[in-house]
């Protein structure tokens, strides 16, 4: 069972500038299970592919099916995490994941929805800093008590935008771990499908099934990653026999692939 | 070691308060509430630059500037005689209104401040809320929005005489005026203030599946309080004027009223007193409100 398909999808938008077309004609089929990785320049149109999943935006033409209906708007049937400054600032961060579980669980008691996002919170190694609001947090902690929220929610599919774009190598690395381990927990999974919208090979090659690499507008390839052994870490991963000739595989189409809007040297 | 304008604020004081214990040419019934005034004004000065911690050299050069002005006023009308004593009153008197007519000024401040409640806050409620509900529903919006901004640029005031007629009191048609005048341009920055906002708040919470009153009492009214809260300092200063204006127009009480009332009849002594103690009720609501916004915004972005 597909969980979510594109069929011919075209996507455009008028701004200052004029009409652009951020995507054309585009096909994709992610299977139930699998971890995606959208990869490509900035630019390329693979945020504007996770809106469509998301319902943030209309596709101008074609379809996009999520479980096999199509999707109709934003709803808490997916889960995202965005870049940055998505959590809300007014509320702490236990408040954050309470909100995000009290909202997709009608009845649910603040008792307990207290209790379950401290669970949560714990599980993204944040038990600390419940009490804080985002303003007091670093980007990185912020950052957990975002997937956290995403938890709460419970969904099938989890939608992540460059989650780790704005961080620091040493913990972007602690967050993709920490983010495969929830994965590979098969008691309590993060979620079934994972989308993850990045520029940045290594972390692609570290936590994805499936690389889907993407030129502006397009789809360019579609790469299927070996198994990852469970309990691996991103550094091991990487060293992977199969996964190195995949990286110079992508780090060409990179050098290859034109540049995007925005990304204009 | 004091700073040099630390010590010539001081000198100053206590020149003025010389030339205010000389006997001038004109006399005056008594300088005993003009001296208390200084000395309240000496004595709020050192409590806000002695302690280290919050110590500004900007407030020694406020304070110089007063009492330069204090001591010139001084100077000119009462020591001197070089002005006419009812065109500028002489400081004494004009300080000394403050305690002979203590019941009368208060009767109006609170006239004033009641009037002002019933405009200020209404129109600060109503005008968010409205503005809430119309930047957050498109079609609303779309609709609302163009009127509203036809509708707010005309002076508030200019309604005065149809509120008048068409309205049971003065009373109500002032508070109507200033209901008015802040009302509009209330909703309006609000309804901006949505469309100016982080996307991401909003996609976020549309993601979670929340309905429309979750996400505008939830969601929109506690991101956007912060800058509510800190607009409402911009807007006293004109609900303040729109409130002097209307009560100069039309009411029986109120500082505007004390105001315009002596004004008819000549004496100044009463309007100066009058336009300090506008000075003095706005400075202190100024404080009440940042006062308000510190305690009640806790986070920031």
């Amino acid at each position: 069972m597909p969980a979510v398909v594109f069929e011919h999808v075209d996507y455009s938008y008028i701004d200052i500038n004029g009409a652009f077309q951020a995507l054309e004609d585009i096909n994709l089929r992610v299977d139930s299970g699998e971890f995606v990785c959208l990869l490509g320049r900035s630019g390329c149109g693979k945020s504007t592919m996770l809106s469509l999943i998301a319902g943030l935006a209309k596709p101008s033409a074609g379809r996009v099916l999520v479980d096999g209906a199509e999707v109709a708007g934003p709803g808490p049937d997916r889960s995202i995490v965005f870049q940055n400054y998505s959590l809300f600032p007014w509320q702490k961060a236990l408040k954050n994941v309470v909100f995000a579980l009290r909202q997709t669980h009608p009845g649910m008691t603040k008792e307990t929805a207290c209790e379950q996002a401290l669970g949560l919170l714990e599980r993204v190694g944040m038990s600390e800093g419940a009490d804080r609001y985002p303003f007091q947090l670093s980007g990185g902690m912020r950052q957990r008590v975002a997937i956290a929220r995403a938890l709460a929610v419970n969904a099938p599919i989890m939608l992540l935008d460059e989650p780790f774009g704005a961080l620091d190598p040493s913990i972007r690395k602690k967050l993709q771990d920490m983010l495969l381990e929830l994965w590979d927990d098969d008691a309590s999974k993060c979620c079934k499908t994972a989308i993850f919208v990045t520029h940045d090979v290594d972390e692609a090659l570290i936590l994805a099934d499936r690389i889907v690499f993407m030129e502006p507008k397009h789809v360019v390839k579609d790469f299927i990653l070996p198994a990852r052994q469970p309990g691996q870490t991103g550094e091991d991963r990487l060293e992977q026999p199969g996964i190195k000739a995949i990286k110079r595989e992508v780090l060409e189409l990179f050098e290859k692939a034109p540049r995007g809007k925005g990304d204009e040297e | 070691m004091k700073r040099p304008s630390f010590i010539l604020a001081n000198v100053l004081f206590v020149a003025l308060i010389t030339i205010i214990l000389i006997p001038g040419r004109m006399d005056t019934p008594t300088n005993v509430p003009f001296i208390v005034a200084t000395v309240i004004i000496e004595a709020l000065f050192l409590w806000h630059y002695l302690p280290k911690s919050k110590r500004k050299p900007s407030s020694c050069y406020i304070v110089i500037i007063v009492w330069v002005l204090l001591i010139v006023w001084e100077l000119v009308s009462t020591d001197l005689g070089l002005t006419h004593p009812v065109l500028i009153p002489l400081p004494e008197n004009v300080f000394a209104v403050f305690s002979n007519k203590t019941p009368e000024l208060m009767r109006n401040i609170k006239s004033s401040l009641t009037l002002f409640a019933e405009g200020f806050l209404t129109a600060i409620v109503v005008g968010n809320l409205l503005g809430l509900i119309v930047g957050w529903l498109p079609r609303v919006r779309e609709t609302v929005y163009p009127i509203a901004r036809v509708l707010a640029p005309v002076p508030a005031i200019v309604f005065t005489p149809y509120l008048i007629f068409l309205l049971p009191s003065f009373r109500m048609a002032a508070a109507m005026v200033i209901f008015l005048g802040i009302f509009w341009s209330t909703m309006l920055n609000t309804i901006l203030r949505i469309e100016a906002m982080d996307k991401r708040i909003v996609d976020t919470a549309k993601m979670l599946g929340v309905g429309t009153g979750t996400m505008i009492f939830k969601v929109l009214l506690p991101y956007l309080y912060p800058s509510i809260a800190k607009g409402l300092k911009l807007q006293l200063p004109s609900a303040m004027l729109i409130m002097v204006m209307s009560e100069m127009y039309g009411a029986t009480s109120g500082l505007g009223y004390f105001i315009i009332n002596y004004t008819n009849y000549a004496n100044y002594t009463n309007v100066v007193a009058g336009i300090i103690l506008v000075g003095i009720v706005v400075t202190v609501l100024d404080w009440l409100v940042t006062l308000f916004v510190k305690k009640t915004v806790r986070w920031s972005e």
